[in-house]
């Protein structure tokens, strides 16, 4: 009978570590489907697959007050959190604002990245998405596009 | 006969040492007694009229026409460079050509916008350039060095622009804000002016911070909540390293006399009476002079026609530098430090009896130090470092915390961009009774008038003018 108190002694004692630091873990698997859908909605990105010019990238959100948001990015063959500037885990607490807003560097080609948000009750949502970075010669293409608000003018300019 | 020339040598030694010595004591304008040395001197109307003096502005009134920050979209990137940023004056000069080709009419074309065309500007390659305050269009054409009468006449007031690069088939395009009425105008410069799409890059290759505009994030705070961003608030993910500040007053007994004779008060016959405020009363020559301890003076005349006179043309233009100038002046009383300051008040909107109020602000490390000192008995609330009113020419009152800032320690800041939104969000949505606007979150200081260090922190810009602190530390604060 003591054993038994002691044994539930013990794993209430682990089971309540758990839930206390209850957070998003240090990498995620490529197909994590999550426990919720309704913790937070990613703006940008606005589409699963997107296109950038940019090589800096804010991947911003809404979401519950409380909420805890990580950031991963794929590295062939899970996705690994990213570090903030001290090296710990990139992770944010949507606070009263109810938004995030985290800034990551983008190389040329795909990249992948996941956000991974955890309730304070253990549920968690994670979205995946892809950003596809236009190399330099598209750019250099696209800078037409991009300066292309004068073609508004171009009826009146000449 | 050695001997005599031995001790003559040592003799004439010891003179020029001494000579040099007591120099070094009396004009070394690093030591107390050589600073007021230096400053007499100068003031000697032979010396003056010898060597007449040539004022050195740190805020010079060309500086007048500095923006506060470019915004610089390259295509790949957003980087914000405030003017205080290194990196920052070559943009300026670049951009600085081209809005004086604007300015001088050097344009082929023009047509009104909508806000939808401004919004499109800025997600294009461009160069968003930002004034610290509203400038009345005409003072910002004598500000910026041109022919006042070439200025497009559909502007009345300006504070932001946006510059489009030139291409081969384009010339620069120029989008104005008008901050009046918030009409909005394009304008083509012509072919002389150039800036290739390329050019931009050269400016955003500085990495060291990357700033986002709000209406690129897709976040809107205003859907279940009273508070809302302007689209040109900067989201950073960055928490720099700023500078710990060390707030010393600058009145002393010295100080105080040359101070009064600024104000036109001999301080040997004026004799100062104690109210029971604790505050020291100087009256004469119609006007009254107050200093509360050794940090706040303030000046009024006792009618409009009384005041010290800082010119006679009443036009606003030159006002302005002449109450700059007097601000320049009444500060050499108190340091020999530059004063670095910045207009935080608008430029554009006048009095219709010809009076003018100019605010000022102290820059540290080129971030604003917000001053807020509480209203006490006798002395009203004081929300600027310097406010100065001149009504016909003449200054009519004048306020001044006089503080200087010594950096004592580097700190990493110790909050984030978003922590510091949501507690402005959590406040305002408290205390705002109708739906209120966050026009701008930057770093800077806030000086309460306390003795000790000062952190910096997060300043959020209300469009109800309030400012607000948001530090972790230090706990948060609505400044105005």
């Amino acid at each position: 009978m003591k054993k038994l108190g002691a044994l539930f002694a013990v794993v209430i004692v682990i089971l309540s570590c758990v839930s206390a630091s209850a957070a998003n873990p240090a990498y995620i698997s490529a197909n994590d489907p999550g426990t919720v859908h309704d913790l937070v909605v990613v703006k940008k990105p606005e589409t699963k697959n997107s296109a950038t010019l940019k090589k800096t990238y804010g991947i911003t959100g809404t979401g519950k007050s409380g909420v805890k948001v990580a950031y991963y990015k794929f590295n062939g063959t899970s996705y690994i959190s990213i570090k903030d500037s001290n090296g710990a885990m990139a992770q944010t607490t949507i606070g009263t604002a109810n938004v995030f807003y985290k800034q990551v560097a983008l190389s040329e080609g795909h990249n992948k990245f996941a956000v991974r948000a955890e309730a304070p009750n253990g549920t968690y949502q994670v979205e995946y998405f892809d950003i596809n970075v236009l190399n330099q010669k598209i750019l250099n293409n696209v800078s037409g596009f991009s300066n292309g608000i004068q073609s508004l003018y171009n009826g009146w300019m000449n | 006969m050695l001997r005599e020339r031995i001790k003559s040598s040592a003799i004439i030694i010891l003179i020029i040492n001494l000579i040099f010595l007591t120099g070094q004591l009396w004009f070394d304008s690093s030591t107390t007694i050589g600073a007021d040395t230096m400053r007499y001197i100068r003031t000697l109307p032979i010396v003056e009229r010898i060597f007449p003096l040539q004022p050195e502005y740190s805020i010079s009134k060309e500086n007048l026409s500095r923006p506060r920050k470019f915004l610089i979209n390259d295509g790949s990137l957003w980087m914000a460079y405030y003017n205080t940023d290194i990196g920052f004056s070559p943009i300026e000069e670049r951009t600085s050509e081209i809005i004086k080709g604007f300015l001088s009419g050097d344009i082929t074309a023009s047509k009104k916008i909508d806000n939808t065309t401004w919004e499109a500007g800025l997600e294009s390659l461009s160069i968003y350039v930002e004034y610290p305050v509203s400038f009345d269009a005409k003072m910002f054409c004598l500000i910026m060095g041109v022919d006042e009468d070439r200025a497009p006449t559909e502007i009345s007031s300006l504070h932001d622009l946006i510059i489009l690069p030139s291409s081969e088939e384009s010339s620069i395009c120029i989008l104005v804000r008008d901050s009046a009425d918030n009409d909005f105008y394009a304008y083509i410069l012509s072919d002389r002016y150039k800036l290739p799409a390329s050019d931009l890059s050269v400016y955003t290759n500085n990495n060291d911070g990357y700033y986002e505009p709000a209406f690129s994030t897709g976040l809107h705070l205003g859907e279940e909540s009273k508070v809302s961003l302007s689209p040109l608030v900067l989201f950073s993910d960055s928490q720099p390293y700023t500078e710990v500040l060390l707030p010393h007053n600058l009145i002393t007994e010295s100080s105080r006399n040359r101070l009064l004779e600024n104000f036109s008060f001999n301080p040997l016959s004026v004799t100062p009476y104690e109210d029971s405020d604790g505050a020291s009363n100087y009256i004469a020559n119609y006007a009254t002079a107050k200093l509360y301890g050794d940090s706040f003076f303030e000046y009024s005349s006792v009618s409009d026609d009384r005041g010290i006179l800082l010119d006679e043309s009443g036009d606003a233009y030159n006002v302005l530098n002449a109450s700059i100038d007097f601000a320049e002046k009444t500060w050499s009383c108190v340091s020999s430090e530059p004063l670095s300051i910045l207009v935080t008040s608008d430029l554009s909107d006048y009095d219709s009896e010809n009076a003018y109020t100019f605010k000022f602000d102290y820059y540290c490390n080129g971030r604003p130090v917000e001053i807020v000192l509480d209203e006490i008995p006798g002395r009203q609330k004081m929300t600027s470092a310097i406010e100065m009113t001149v009504k016909g020419g003449r200054l009519i009152s004048y306020r001044q915390y006089m503080r200087s800032y010594n950096n004592v320690s580097v700190h990493m800041l110790s909050d984030t961009f978003v922590t510091a939104l949501d507690d402005f969000v959590k406040v305002l949505d408290k205390e705002a009774k109708e739906s209120v606007t966050i026009n701008d979150i930057y770093i800077g200081y806030l000086d309460r008038g306390e003795v000790g260090e000062i952190n910096a922190a997060w300043l959020a810009k209300t469009s109800d003018g309030k400012i607000y602190r948001y530090s972790a530390k230090e706990g948060n604060d609505e400044l105005e």
